[in-house]
């Protein structure tokens, strides 16, 4: 065997190993009546292991969200189950799945179930267009950044619905509130991302995460894009914590005080449907992130050994899932009249603020030649 | 100064600073059942029913004279007690049963007892899982004085007996 060509695959594993899911590959072994099959297989290939990654993901991130915030607390999270508590996720899984499946009495039974359905899509599809390394990308759309901003907007109707399904007016109410705050807290983030897209001249995300490289433009222009990457990213997490209904603005769900808030009537499965929900929507968040304003799969040594993007990937997301849980054990819950004040009083003038002086620095620096 | 979100900052640095701390000095839970927690020396657990090794015999001596005032202070009525007069004409226990079910812990007994004999010890884990095995008669419930004298060093002890011993420090004098 020829030793380059065994480092070359390990170099680069996952690119490699597509390869036996591209076209040329599967038209040579498919019989010629099903080729239509092809497309399909690619991209199921695709979405198997996305699939399969977000589900463990969750599962671990539910343990680790224990574990971290014990530990901010003084205590030792779970680790009774297998060393270290790594076995507790299956058990958590096992008693979501063994538990009765109640509908309230008079509920809307479809509008009921069809929240717990929609609520997990938005966060799986939205991982269909991030670039987890170089060259690895599930779909490469152009205007990545306008889908996965538009599917934000799937999950308010889910809650709207799980709150109108349940036949409980706290929960109604509840949905409410929660609605007026992801509608409030969407606009700040659209907003944000857009200092991001401005600066690298696209929406489609590898075009983003490329642009971020050192070499690609004027050291200039590069520290003026770091500056406002930075700026907007502050806003984009503040309003991602709030979209994704975390500490401190967990309002919507808010455990000690409320119990569930807009799911509350929500047993078994369904409830656990919202429960990876949460979790989707973080990783969506932390990814988008990750892509738009912490350079993506960008690192030291990433031309000559690709497969280190991977790394520095998922070394920036769960960075920023540590952040999130940071804010979880330290700060105290936000009242809905003051996260709605910060919203629309605070983040949005600065985010429209940070658009203008992407726009100006951009202008004057294309002008000054320093592009 | 006034920097918005400062607040905030200071408070995540705590938080953090806490978290690394568990890493090097372990976290505050004690991990029961395999670390346990140091009990204070009065703590309430079981009942003792003390005896007396006799030094020339090596005989175990009951200090309970049988005086049924721990059966008449406790408010639960767990104690049952059965005695005889043996040749010496001193009183003594042929039935101590406790039912530590029903017991409450409270000490009246302890409280009562003039002899020094029925203290209690630090033991709690007497968990069954039929309760009939938790009546305790006198030999689960026995205790040797030393060993309680060395765990509660701080108890009371009873007064020697003085009058023997001041007859024969009159004599050896005279």
């Amino acid at each position: 065997m020829d030793v380059n060509a065994i480092v070359d695959f390990i170099l680069n594993p996952f690119v490699n190993l597509s390869y036996w899911f591209s076209e040329d590959i599967l038209l040579a072994f498919m019989p010629a009546e099903w080729f239509w099959l092809v497309g399909l297989i690619m991209n199921f290939a695709v979405f198997v292991v996305i699939f399969a990654y977000m589900m463990v993901n969750t599962l671990y991130m539910t343990l680790a969200e224990r574990k971290v915030i014990g530990r901010m607390q003084d205590r030792y999270g779970p680790n009774r189950v297998g060393p270290f508590g790594l076995f507790h996720p299956f058990t958590d899984m096992i008693k979501m799945l063994i538990k009765e499946d109640i509908v309230p009495a008079g509920a809307d039974y479809w509008v009921h179930l069809l929240a717990a359905v929609l609520v997990v899509f938005p966060g799986l599809m939205a991982m269909a267009v991030i670039p987890f390394g170089k060259g690895m990308q599930g779909m490469d759309l152009d205007i990545g950044v306008l889908y996965i901003l538009a599917l934000s907007g799937l999950t308010t109707i889910s809650l709207l619905m799980s709150g109108w399904g349940s036949r409980n007016k706290y929960a109604m109410l509840s949905g409410f509130r929660t609605a007026a705050q992801m509608i409030a807290y969407e606009v700040p983030l659209v907003l944000a991302a857009i200092p991001a897209i401005m600066l690298s001249g696209s929406m489609a995300l590898n075009v983003v995460v490329e642009d971020q490289a050192w070499g690609t433009h004027h050291p200039v222009w590069w520290f003026f894009s770091f500056v406002m990457r930075l700026a907007a990213f502050v806003v984009f997490f503040i309003s991602g914590v709030a979209t994704a209904k975390r500490s401190p603005f967990d309002i919507p769900e808010a455990d000690s005080e409320i119990v569930a808030g807009f799911f509350i009537e929500y047993s078994g499965l369904k409830f656990g449907m919202f429960f990876l929900s949460e979790y989707f929507g973080l990783m969506a968040i932390s990814t988008l992130a990750t892509v738009l304003f912490l350079g993506g799969w960008q690192g030291p040594f990433v031309d000559t050994i690709p497969v280190l993007s991977v790394f520095y990937f998922f070394l920036k997301v769960y960075a920023l899932f540590f952040i999130f849980m940071w804010f979880r054990g330290t700060l105290p819950r936000l009242r809905i009249d003051q996260l709605m004040a910060f919203s629309w009083k605070r983040l949005l003038p600065l985010a429209l603020a940070l658009i203008f002086l992407t726009g100006v620095g951009m202008v004057v620096l294309q002008g000054l030649g320093w592009a | 100064m006034n920097i918005p979100g400062i607040g905030i900052m200071r408070g995540l640095k705590v938080v953090l600073s806490e978290m690394v701390q568990t890493y090097i000095r372990g976290a505050f839970t004690v991990q029961y059942p395999e670390e346990r927690l140091e009990l204070p020396e009065r703590f309430r657990g079981r009942l003792l029913w003390l005896y007396d090794v006799d030094p020339k015999t090596g005989e175990k001596v009951p200090r309970c004279t049988a005086c049924q005032a721990c059966v008449r202070a406790c408010p639960q009525s767990v104690i049952t007690l059965e005695s005889e007069r043996g040749e010496d004409k001193k009183r003594f226990a042929t039935r101590f049963d406790v039912d530590l079910g029903l017991c409450m812990y409270c000490g009246l007994c302890v409280e009562a007892c003039n002899f020094y004999a029925l203290k209690m010890g630090h033991e709690f884990e007497l968990a069954t899982y039929d309760r009939p095995s938790l009546i305790w008669g006198m030999e689960e419930l026995s205790y040797p004085v030393e060993e309680y004298e060395r765990t509660h060093p701080h108890d009371k002890k009873p007064p020697e007996k003085k009058k023997k011993a001041e007859k024969v420090a009159k004599e050896a004098a005279s």
